[in-house]
């Protein structure tokens, strides 16, 4: 029985310490690509956890989405923060019950980074109204394309070596 | 078979993301401000840190309100991802990398969508510079 808890506690302990990792991988990640414009390996990595972690993926989310807020200021992006990567969240979480492939999430990827900006829109909305959101929405396009091939890209490029990195070594 | 179908399935989920960035790309062409070639009359406002307001009347030719804003004003900052970030007006400093300020453009009072450089001139606007905090 004793052993039994202490296998538990180990095993807590073990996941624990990795999520503390991966939320200190994912903050200083988005910090180095922060020049980049929208290209990022945020949306690929929180893929990665939602499929290594499940519903504790949540905890890195907004222990991410708060050090975000801690560097950055509160600002209203802040608000989209709270809800944007809970939908990554979602659509990961439903669809890795299943394996899938890499071009699968590569296409996930590219079409949250494609609608980014489309999903910050009601923020905007409720703060300035249609026009304003509707036009903020348009000058993003640009970089919300950018951001959905910069997502397919690292997606394919990096997911499936990262992912069987961890299997092999940190499962 | 199944096989077949989910391959199927995914390349055809893989053409309606192309179709969709080309929807995307279509409604930024049509919808997204442009800048107008000619003369233009414009005001530009700067608000410092402790209220006070300076204003210019001009005239210009440029696309772009950079270029327009240099006529009046002593910009400086550097090229970001997002274009050229202004870290100080007129000698005055508001830069959220040293600090928690930033100048933040209005555009007719409305908080502007676009870059200093690639804010677009329109005849008749007004836009305002605004030392704010965070």
């Amino acid at each position: 029985m004793r052993l039994c808890m202490r296998h538990i506690k180990e095993g807590y302990l073990r996941q624990l310490v990795q999520m503390a990792v991966c939320t200190a991988l994912i903050f200083g990640v988005q910090v180095a690509f922060s020049p980049l414009p929208n290209i990022e390996l945020v949306t690929l990595l929180f893929l990665l956890y939602t499929r290594w972690f499940g519903k504790q993926a949540l905890l890195i989310v907004y222990a991410f989405v708060g050090l975000e807020i801690l560097l950055y200021g509160a600002h209203l992006w802040a608000i989209t923060y709270l809800y944007i990567w809970l939908l990554l969240w979602l659509v990961a979480f439903r669809f890795s019950q299943k394996p899938r492939s890499t071009i699968f999430w590569a296409i996930v990827g590219g079409g949250y980074g494609l609608l980014f900006g489309l999903f910050c829109m009601p923020v905007y909305f409720l703060t300035g109204g249609l026009q304003t959101a509707f036009a903020w929405w348009v000058a993003g396009i640009p970089f919300d394309i950018v951001h959905c091939c910069g997502n397919v890209l690292t997606i394919l490029v990096l997911y499936r070596p990262l992912d069987n990195l961890y299997q092999k070594h940190f499962a | 078979m199944k096989q077949t179908i989910q391959k199927r399935r995914l390349w055809l989920t893989a053409g309606a993301l192309v179709l969709l960035v080309a929807l995307f790309l279509g409604v930024w062409w049509r919808y997204a401000e442009k800048p107008t070639v000619g003369s233009k009359s414009i005001v530009i406002t700067v608000t410092y840190e402790d209220k006070t307001e300076q204003s210019y009347e001009l005239k210009t030719d440029a696309e772009y309100l950079k270029e327009a804003a240099q006529a009046v004003l002593t910009l400086d900052g550097e090229d970001t991802q997002y274009g050229y970030t202004v870290y100080s007006i007129n000698g005055v400093e508001a830069n959220f990398n040293k600090g928690n300020a930033y100048w933040a453009l209005y555009v007719n009072g409305e908080y502007g969508n676009y870059g200093v450089d690639s804010q677009p001139v329109t005849d008749g606007d007004t836009y305002a510079f605004v030392y704010e905090t965070y």
